[in-house]
């Protein structure tokens, strides 16, 4: 157990010796390859870092995108939804006006209509009871009746205002024709003498009458007085009650 | 026998200096070491093999726990400490081999790294802080323990170095005597006691000399720290 010197001071250089070598081609390489995988470490981590800000910044920048286009699309669907309603509101009057103005042409197609079914029916019906009347007269008329119709038209003579007995004074100035007076029946000489002075009583000059029979008549007179014609006949008041309806 | 293991003998000489077995067997322990680092370290690689991550994992514990004593100060420490480390206990397992002298069981060689120790705890403290400042710190709290001072850097700088030379001799001279008395299969429990104690040796050696180096710098931190205060 004694201290060799030799040893001792060798053992210090050996070990010396060691340190360098073991500090120069052990751990210094090892060193320097940890430090290098720590810088690449953390080189990773840097780039993951600024890889996940980026996709933050991307994710948000997306979300604001997206928010953006929500927005967007909201207001689309709503100016949409005004631009339809809208149209449909046009729509809706122009068809409601349609409507209207087909329901009034119908409206005034149906009352064309019916008006001429009432004309129609009107006419058929005065056709009808023209007919039933004109018949029935036919089959009425007689000398009686003539009478009673002459008698008539003696006291309408009378009661002419004094604007048409003028304008039968008128008609008869300077004229040497006849009176002519037709009737359906024979007429008496009492009835001839009472139409002429009535006639002259109007006309204010004596009258010529000429006396006719006309059977077309059904009943009543016809004179003519120049120009002018009175008709006071079955057959001239059915012709006229023809024509007024027709008339109408 | 005995006589001749404790006494290691000369080899050959150069010149004054006598090479004993010891000293052989540190520079083929050199030589394996530098020869294996040297395998594993020429071709480095970002992504390690087997053995790169075992080497690395070895340098990084080292780092590691003199970072945990002397944080300021790991990387100008790691090649000292770990070189101790590493070359006590490879020194100390090799005595496992038949016939292999472990330089280790030499008090000449225990004694080398414990004078480099001391030396080194002196070196580091003046490195730091300068001469002067470093030897302040023996003056202080108060000079008259001075002696005291200079006792305790003796002492245990010689403690460094006999705790290590007995342990590993009286551990090789344990083993031996039980061969001799019970046979060739009864030393395997004592050799697996070996190498847990080449273990615990070596990391006692190594951590003793880091708390002294370390107490030789942060005596000047602390010093600064009250003068701050």
């Amino acid at each position: 157990m004694e201290l060799n010197w030799s040893t001792f001071i060798l053992e210090i250089i050996n070990f010396l010796v060691l340190v360098w070598l073991l500090k120069h081609f052990f751990y210094k390489p090892v060193m320097d390859i940890i430090t290098r995988r720590k810088q690449t470490i953390q080189d990773s981590l840097d780039k993951a870092d600024a890889v996940r800000v980026e996709s933050e910044s991307l994710k948000s920048q997306y979300e604001n995108r997206l928010e953006d286009w929500e927005k967007e699309k909201a207001k689309a669907r709503v100016d949409l939804h005004r631009e339809i309603e809208a149209e449909r509101k046009q729509a809706m009057d122009n068809l409601a006006q349609s409507i209207q103005q087909e329901k009034e042409k119908s409206k005034v197609l149906i009352q064309r209509q019916q008006d001429n079914a009432a004309q129609k029916n009107k006419m058929l019906a005065i056709e009808q009871s023209l007919a039933f009347s004109t018949h029935l007269l036919s089959r009425l008329a007689n000398q009686n009746l003539e009478s009673a119709i002459i008698r008539l038209v003696l006291e309408d003579l009378e009661n002419l205002s004094s604007g048409q007995r003028a304008e039968l004074q008128k008609a008869c100035t300077g004229t040497k024709e006849p009176v002519h007076i037709s009737s359906a029946y024979v007429i008496d000489e009492v009835t001839r003498v009472a139409i002429k002075d009535a006639l002259s009583k109007i006309l204010k000059q004596s009258v010529e009458a000429e006396f006719k029979q006309d059977p077309s008549l059904l009943a009543g007179l016809l004179i003519d007085i120049g120009s002018w014609n009175l008709q006071a006949s079955l057959q001239e008041e059915l012709k006229y009650f023809g024509d007024m309806n027709h008339d109408h | 026998m005995q006589g001749q293991e404790i006494l290691p003998e000369h080899w050959f000489r150069f010149g004054s200096l006598a090479v004993s077995e010891t000293i052989f067997t540190t520079w083929c322990i050199m030589l394996l070491l530098v020869t294996s680092m040297w395998l594993i370290t020429r071709r480095l690689n970002i992504h390690p093999s087997p053995m790169q991550a075992a080497a690395e994992g070895v340098v990084s514990t080292i780092e590691a726990a003199i970072t945990a004593v002397a944080p300021q100060h790991a990387k100008q420490l790691l090649p000292f400490i770990a070189s101790l480390w590493i070359f006590i206990v490879i020194a100390n397992l090799s005595g496992l081999i038949p016939g292999v002298h472990s330089p280790t069981r030499d008090l000449s060689a225990t004694a080398a790294l414990a004078f480099l120790v001391f030396l080194a705890a002196h070196w580091f403290g003046i490195r730091a802080q300068g001469i002067k400042n470093y030897l302040q710190h023996y003056l202080s709290p108060s000079p008259i323990l001075l002696p005291f001072h200079i006792i305790s850097e003796i002492t245990r700088t010689v403690a460094l170095a006999v705790r290590l030379f007995g342990n590993i001799m009286s551990l090789e001279m344990a083993a031996l005597l039980v061969l001799f008395i019970a046979g060739f299969l009864v030393p395997i429990p004592i050799l697996m006691l070996h190498i847990i104690e080449a273990l615990v040796q070596a990391y006692i050696f190594g951590m003793l000399a880091l708390i002294y180096i370390a107490g030789g710098l942060q005596s000047q931190q602390l010093r600064y720290q009250k003068q701050e205060e």
